[in-house]
Parts: structure tokens; sequence; C-alpha cells
């Protein structure tokens, strides 16, 4: 299919509030987004940086009753769907747009084997192209394709259920789910952050593999850098509800610009016992007081007066590199994300 | 292992807890494998031992056995065999009388369930010395001081645990942990459920209070990372075995078994593409179904006939003799 | 060791009453026992100082004077509720009667949660048999109809409020024995228990310090809604005649005299009855709203 535009995601201007008690909190602030076909983005954020919210406002999973959208627009594959009706969404969800959490249990139904469940998504995908293949097809193409998630056993793993089968198992599945669908968006909520490391490492590979082959697009939420790092073409560093940086995984990694994400960098460990202290961050993420400044100004090494007066702009600073912070020079342009 | 029993600290000898299995029978009867014995070995003859002041770091996944091993030590878990002592006493389950009060301690992994969310910051801290028949002013005096040693504020001292961030959870965990003096702290995972901005606090205070309170810890973690910042040792933990054991850089530097390759391996690195090669295939062993001969055998790339007969037992190098592996690739 | 915090307490108020139905389940469940402490009161020194006048000082008329030639009159500006079959105010008589389920009511809750704690606690904190018996014994109790079990019990003991207060304390703390197990259940796994494990607190002290306070806000709810099944049971039996004996006034006791009037004098025995009802859906709201304020959803 040849898009208008070569945009399969945009996102412009998202701002997402959280309903509380006491008021609301912003969630999300004009985070603006595109992605290309076959592109991977990776949003980096910790606790309270918004990432989950983002994930749920693309798929358009936030409840009216927790959180608000302000503004803001979501385009996919040329089409505003930011108000799209249910029955609409429905068959956008699941379909072209797939969801993997980070908890495999929220989306595998529990009553339900698994063979039945990757069978419901054939016969579904099945209805909408019009096919109408017979049971033992249908199984067959059920074994092919737990086979390709390299799930072990097959034929054992197809009659259980979830709850019998470990968290990097139900992933899998997941991730054969998404190749019986081959949606054109993938959004993958921290998928392998309950998992072990070995276990990452498998499914992370699988994922790659799997992009390659169906040329899917993904946006992979995740709080570790260094995962993001390994899988994505570009990144997209997240705090207080703003994107605070955005370029290819390179730069990123390589030539980080943006205070935050140096610092987040340096925070990992990577000393050795008795080589001195961690460059930590000081302080925490607060979400109250930084309405109208730098949301990284209280923690930030670099914060100066100029930092508190407004929220910096998001600017180009050539090559596909975007920072938002004001210690950063005269070469960037107020210019609107590509 | 056990050898110059006089410079330990903390000995761990041949210690093996089980945990009995029930109605399973259908699952396992449909693999049709190895029959289950009826209990699963979460920790099968485990030896450690520990000097005063120093790190022992437990790096293992799953199901590996290390929080079971953790709680052990400070006698949260009855040892099913084998002994633990602390300076020659042995260490006593928690519910039994008149028990190692306040000299073991532990951090558990989720602050959030860790600190009762309707006690007081106050009350929680000092939980452990409420029962050594301090005054109300020494107790509050205590309390103030490993607040300040955490890098908290006295003005915290009232609010409910529930109102805390995170990282704030984890300070007050820590401060619980340090007021009674204690010999031992096991940490279970202290900085996963953190974000790591907080994690890198938390490791400098702990390397911080070790030195200061002449602390020895027994840090249980799956990152190699913070194993590297944090250790002097490392034991590897596998499926309830130890599958290697040495000093922290050279362990880390130079990895001897498969498991520990692959698992350092998959650890994601800043700046590089995930490690096709060493990765290992296949759906973790089971621990319900253990194979007779070694349990890294079918996902090893190394693996040989003899693998698959016997288990190959934990012995130290003969060049160097301060690491051990459990493999039969180094030793015969 | 329980956090009375006021400026909490205001905000956790006002969540409550945001929502409507809590509100209003606030609103009555705080006006019947607001009422009947007051007039409680009364009647306590009314009894003290023997002058009976005093209990019905705050009452728009007599609730026990009989006055045959204005019975049965309908609902007006003066009889609130109409008169009975003897002439007495009922409304009088709804508001004098009040204070006697309100303490029934909360006897009965305080001695199920009293017994339910003794035998519910250790059953989900030690297990084993320790559990084994004292479920199965919850289940013994439970098999009985609530009902049956209470008038069996009163009928052995004999008419009187006080014998009613124990059959319905008999009834009712096996449910508190399952509910409080079950959130023992759910909190001993909790760290902060392995925590308090290693301060070295006994197993009581535990229970005490911790599982008590975590199980509070579930405990709390539940015997709110739980105010008004005792007051609807308790008004069951008397109405068939085993609370307290005529001619002091008591609402199931006149719903039942009412029942000879009905349908052409229907407010004799309807509106004491639709007082009842409106009291337990008051509890009920009010509980499902802190259910919900507990929760965080308000």
């Amino acid at each position: 299919m040849i898009l208008q535009d070569s945009n399969l995601l945009k996102i412009e201007d998202l701002s997402v509030d959280y309903k509380s008690p006491s008021g609301n909190v912003p969630a999300l602030r004009d985070v603006s987004l595109s992605l290309k076909q076959g592109e991977i983005l990776s949003i980096v954020g910790e606790s309270g940086s918004g990432k989950t919210t983002l994930a749920l406002a693309v798929s358009r999973l936030l409840t009216t009753n927790t959180s608000m959208m302000k503004n803001g627009k979501i385009i996919f594959r040329g089409r505003d769907i930011t108000n799209l009706k249910a029955g609409n969404l429905d068959k956008l969800r699941g379909t072209e747009i797939f969801m993997i959490f980070q908890n495999p249990f929220m989306s595998l139904n529990p009553l339900m084997r698994i063979k039945d469940q990757i069978r419901e998504a054939i016969q579904v995908r099945d209805k909408r192209s019009g096919q109408k293949e017979s049971y033992p097809k249908i199984l067959n193409q059920v074994t092919d394709v737990l086979k390709a998630v390299r799930i072990g056993d097959a034929g054992d793993i197809m009659e259980r259920y979830p709850h019998q089968l470990s968290g990097g198992q139900n992933q899998r599945i997941m991730l054969a789910m998404a190749l019986v669908e081959r949606p054109s968006l993938l959004i993958a909520d921290e998928p392998t952050t309950a998992l072990d490391v070995t276990t990452q490492a498998q499914v992370l590979l699988l994922l790659k593999e799997i992009i390659k082959e169906t040329r899917m697009s993904v946006i992979f939420i995740t709080h570790d850098l260094a995962v993001a790092g390994s899988i994505s073409d570009r990144i997209a560093v997240l705090y207080g509800g703003m994107i605070q940086e955005i370029g290819s995984s390179k730069q990123i990694l390589y030539e980080p610009k943006h205070p935050y994400t140096v610092s987040l960098i340096k925070s990992i460990p990577s000393k050795s016992k008795g080589e001195g202290y961690l460059d930590a961050i000081k302080g925490s993420f607060q979400s109250k007081g930084i309405e109208n400044m730098c949301a990284f100004y209280p923690r930030c090494p670099l914060a100066h007066d100029e930092c508190k007066r407004k929220i910096p702009s998001l600017m180009s600073i050539g090559k596909g590199v975007y920072v938002r912070c004001v210690n950063y020079g005269e070469a960037a342009e107020d210019v609107a994300i590509e | 292992m056990p050898a110059e029993k006089s410079s330990s600290f903390l000995e761990i000898d041949h210690v093996i807890k089980r945990f009995s299995q029930r109605k399973s029978g259908f699952w396992i009867s449909l693999i049709g494998r190895r029959k289950p014995s009826g209990f699963v070995s979460a920790v099968d003859d485990v030896s450690l031992e520990i000097k005063r002041g120093q790190t022992l770091v437990i790096l293992g996944e799953s199901g590996s056995g290390k929080t079971t091993l953790g709680r052990m030590i400070v006698g949260l878990e009855k040892i099913d065999s084998g002994l633990i002592s602390l300076s020659g006493d042995p260490v006593r389950f928690v519910r039994d009388r008149g028990v190692n009060r306040g000299k073991l301690q532990m951090v558990f992994q989720d602050p959030g369930s860790s600190l009762d969310p309707y006690m007081s910051v106050a009350s929680c801290v000092a939980e452990p010395i409420s029962k050594f028949g301090l005054t109300k002013l020494q107790v509050a005096a205590k309390s103030a001081e490993s607040l300040r040693l955490v890098g908290l504020e006295g003005d915290i001292l009232d609010r409910r645990t529930l109102e805390l961030s995170g990282g704030q959870k984890q300070r007050v965990a820590i401060a619980r942990a340090i007021i009674s003096d204690p010999e031992i702290i096991v940490l279970d995972e202290p900085t996963s459920s953190i974000d790591v901005s907080i994690q890198a606090q938390v490791l400098n205070l702990l390397i911080d209070l070790q030195r200061i309170k002449n602390l020895t810890y027994v840090l249980i973690s799956h990152d190699p990372n913070v194993a590297k910042f944090m250790a002097d040792n490392i034991a590897i933990m596998h499926l309830g075995k130890v599958v290697e054991y040495g000093p922290s850089a050279s362990l880390l530097s130079c990895p001897k078994h498969p498991y520990t390759k692959t698992l350092l391996a998959s650890a994601p690195k800043l700046g590089s593409t995930l490690p096709e090669g060493v990765v290992g295939a296949g759906d973790p062993q089971s621990i319900i179904l253990l194979p007779k001969g070694c349990r890294y055998e079918s996902r090893c790339q190394f693996a040989m006939e003899k693998c698959r007969e016997k288990e190959p037992p934990l012995l130290p190098l003969k060049e160097e003799p301060e690491i051990s592996v459990s493999c039969f690739l180094y030793n015969d | 060791m329980i956090f009375l915090n006021t400026k909490r307490t205001i905000g956790s108020l006002r969540r409550l009453a945001s929502r409507p139905s809590s509100l209003i389940g606030l609103v009555i469940i705080v006006a019947f026992y607001g009422w009947s402490l007051v007039e409680g009161i009364l009647q306590v020194i009314a009894a003290a100082l023997k002058t009976p006048s005093i209990g019905w000082a705050l009452l728009p008329s007599n609730p026990l004077v009989v006055s045959i030639s204005h019975s049965l009159l309908s609902p007006s500006m003066i009889h609130l509720m109409g008169t009975d079959d003897l002439g007495r105010d009922i409304w009088s008589r709804v508001l004098y009667a009040a204070p006697t389920d309100a303490t029934v009511s909360i006897l009965v809750i305080t001695g199920g949660i009293a017994i339910g704690a003794l035998v519910g606690y250790p059953a989900g904190y030690f297990g084993k048999g320790v559990e084994e018996i004292n479920m199965r014994v919850t289940d013994l109790f439970l098999a009985f109809p609530a009902l049956i079990l209470a008038l069996t019990i009163e009928a052995t003991l004999g008419r009187n409020v006080v014998y009613a207060i124990i059959a319905l304390v008999v009834v009712w703390w096996p449910s508190y024995a399952r509910l409080l197990r079950g959130e023992t259940l759910k909190i001993k796994h909790q760290k902060f228990i392995d925590a308090a494990l290693l301060s070295g607190l006994s197993s009581f002290g535990i229970i005490v310090k911790h599982v008590f306070r975590s199980s509070l806000n579930t405990l709390i709810s539940y015997a709110t809604i739980d105010l008004g099944n005792t007051i609807l049971v308790y008004s069951i039996l008397s109405f068939l005649g085993l609370g307290v004996p005529a001619p002091a006034p008591e609402w199931g006791t006149m719903v039942a005299s009412g029942l000879n009037y009905f349908p052409g004098q229907w407010w004799y025995s309807m509106l004491p009855g639709i007082v009842i009802t409106v009291i337990v859906i008051g509890a009920a709201l009010l509980g499902d709203g802190l259910r919900d304020m507990f929760a965080g959803e308000l």
C-alpha cells in the first residue's frame, strides 16, 4: 500500500491530563512525533514521564474517567483517528494497530487455550479478507506460527492455558499473534521488563526478526536505554510528559545533547567496586511546581535562571535531532517535527 | 569450601530447601518425563562463605533459588538440611523464640509492600528496635540518626509510608534495616523496582553505609552492572545450585560457566546490539522436572554426553583456585 | 497506631460526599445514629431520674399515652405518620424506638467483629490446624439460616432484647471470621510482615500492629452495610414478637400490629416499615461509598 504521506503515524501536539481528586495532573504535554513504515522508535522514560500514557493514547485505550485528552491529533495512515468512534476503533485495533503489554496475562484470555486464542486471531483476520479456511488448516497455521516464535514443543503448548506458561512463553505467544495479524503498527509497552535477563534477550531477538520479516513499524516503550539502543532506529527521551530529545539511536546514545539524557546514561552503573561513586541524578521527579519551566530544572546539573522562565521549545539541531533545552546554543532553530 | 572457619563471618554449609508440590499433577503427567518426587528443591546443596565487611552478590534469574537462599540467611525460611551460621552461631527460624533479633536484616525488592502503608515513617524505621527495651527518647534519637544516614529529612517522620515515592520508600527500608546495627543485611534486588536515575543514588548510599558501619551485604540481583559496582565476590545461581563463584573482577571479565557467559551477554549494554550467538536457545529448564545430569545441559552450546549423565560438582579451578565452577569443561 | 489525622478525615469525607448516593447514605446514617444517641441519652437520664417525661421531651407527642379518641388517624400535619389503634402518634413512637435499633445494631456488629476476629485472624495467619478447626466451626454456624438460628436461640433463652442481641451475635460472627481470615491471607504475604518478623515481633504483635490495620478498610465498609442488615433482622425478630415487649414501641412490633389494619389504615404498618427500609438502604449506600473511597475511586 502506497501512503500519501510517508508517515505511518503522526502525533501532533498531544496533551493528556490525568484526573485526580486534587485537580488535573498533566501526563503528556505537546508531544509531537512521526513514524515511518518499517521504522522502530523507542520511547525511553522513567516513572512519571508519561510513556505509558502515550502508548495508551495512540491505541486510544485511555479511559475518560481517569484521563482527559486536552489537545492534539493522532493521524494513522493519513486518517485522523483522534475522535474515532468505538466501532471503527475496534476494527483498527488488533488488526492495524497491535499492542503488547508488560504483563502478557493482560492480553491473553485466561480461560482459553493457546490454540483457541491464536485460532480466533486467524479467523478474525480471514473474515476481514473474506477468506474462510477449514479447521485443520487453521490449526496448521497455529502450529506454524508457534514454531516461528520458537516456543519449544508447539503441539504441547497449544493445548495449554496462559497461566501454565512462563512470562517469556506468553510474550512469545503475543508475538505469534502479531505475526498472524501483521499489523502496520506494533505498540510494545515494556514488553520485556518483567522477564528474566536471558529470556529478555531471546524475546528481543525474536522481535527484531519478526519486525524485519513483516516490516511493521514499532513504538517500543521502555525505561531501559540499553534495550532501546539495541533494537531501535530512533529514540525519543521522555521526561515530565514532554519529549526532551529525539534522534537516531546512535546519536542519542553516543552524542546525547540534553542534560537529562546525558545524566541518564551516566547513572547506569558502569564502575567497578572501589572506583568511587556513580554519577547519580539528584532528587526525584516531582510533577508539582514545574508547570511553566523546564521539567528537568530542579535536578539539572546545568540549570540556570533562563531555564525557570518558560518551557523550552523542542528545537532542531540538524541531522534529525531535536532537543528541548536552552543550554543548547544558537545553532538550533524553532522547527516543527517533520 | 568451608576451609578457614575462623576468617569466615557468614557460613552457608550444604544448605537445602524444599518446597512441597501440590496438585500440579496433571500438568506434569502430560509431559511424562521424570516423575516428580513430590517436592521442588529451590535451594539444592549450596555452600558459600563471606567475610565480614564484604559484599557477596548472588546473580541469578527467576527460579534460581537466590531469593529463597537470601531468606534462609536471615531466618525467614526454615532450612531443611545443612547449616547457616553467623560467627559460629547458627541462624534460627524467625518464629522460634529468642532469636537473632536485629542482627540479621533484609531490604526487599518492592518498596511498596515492604513498608506497612498505614504506618508512619517513624514507626516503620523504629520497628527493629521496638523490642530492645529502649526509652522513647533513645528510640527517637536512633530513628533520626538512621534517617539522616540515608539522606532523608526529619520532617518525613510523621508521614505515612504510602505517601512516599519509590526511592524514598527504599531509603526508609534501608534506614529500618540499619537501625538495629545488624551484622548482615540481605538485599533482595533492592533497586530493581525503582527508576534507573534513583538506583544510582541508592547504590551510592549502600556503599557509603557499608563503609561507615562496616556492614556485610548479601546482595541478590539479576543485573551484572549492579554486581560490578557492589560486589567483592559473586556467586552465580541456576536452578538451585551455585554454578560459578569467584572474585567480582575476574568473574565478570572472564566468565567460565556457559550459563554465566549467557547471563552476562544477555544483559543489555549501552551501545551494543543483541548478542545473537551466545544467547541460549529454548526455554529455561523447568525446576519441577530436573534432569539427572547438568541442569543447564538443554540450553548449553557446549553440552557433551557426559553432561546428561552426571551433575558436575562445584570445584575450584586448578589455575585459579579462588574461582569455582560447576562444569565438565573445566573439571573432569 | 491508628492514624486519625483530621485533615485527612475531612478530605475523605469530602470525597465521600462528592458522590450523590454516598452522600445520601451518609446523611441517613448520621441522622439515624445521631438522633439515637441524643434520644438514647435522654431515655437513660429519664430512667435514672425516674422522670419518664424527659424521654419524650424532644418528641412531637408522648409516645406512650393512650387516647382512643385519636385512634387510627391518617397522616397529617399534627401526626406526620398518623396514629395507631391506641391513638398514639406513630412518628413519635418511631423516634422513641430508634435508639433500641441503633444500640442493637452496634452491639451485634461489635460482638460479631470481636468473636470473628478471635476466630478469623489466627485462622488466616497461622493456617494449618488452627485454620482448619476455626473455619470448620465457622462453617458449622454458617450452615444454619440466620433467622432460624436467631429464633431458636432466643426462643430458648427467653424473650428479651438482651437475648435477642446474643442470638444475633451468634448468627453474625461467622461472616466476620470469614472476612478477616480472607483479609489476613492477603496481608500475610506482604513483605512488611516479613520485616516485622525480622524485628522480633510475635505473631500476636504482628496481627495487632499490622494485620488489623490493613484489614480495617475492608472491615469498615463491610460492617457499615451490615449495620443495616442487623437492623432488618432485628426488626423481623421483633415483628415475630421476640423483641421488646409492649407497651414500649419497637419498629418491628409496630409493623406487626399494623398488619391488622392493613390496607385500610395502611400508614400504621407501612410507614415504620419504610423507615426501616430507608435506613437499610442508607447503610448500604454508605458502605458502598466507603468501599469505593478506600479503593481510591472516589
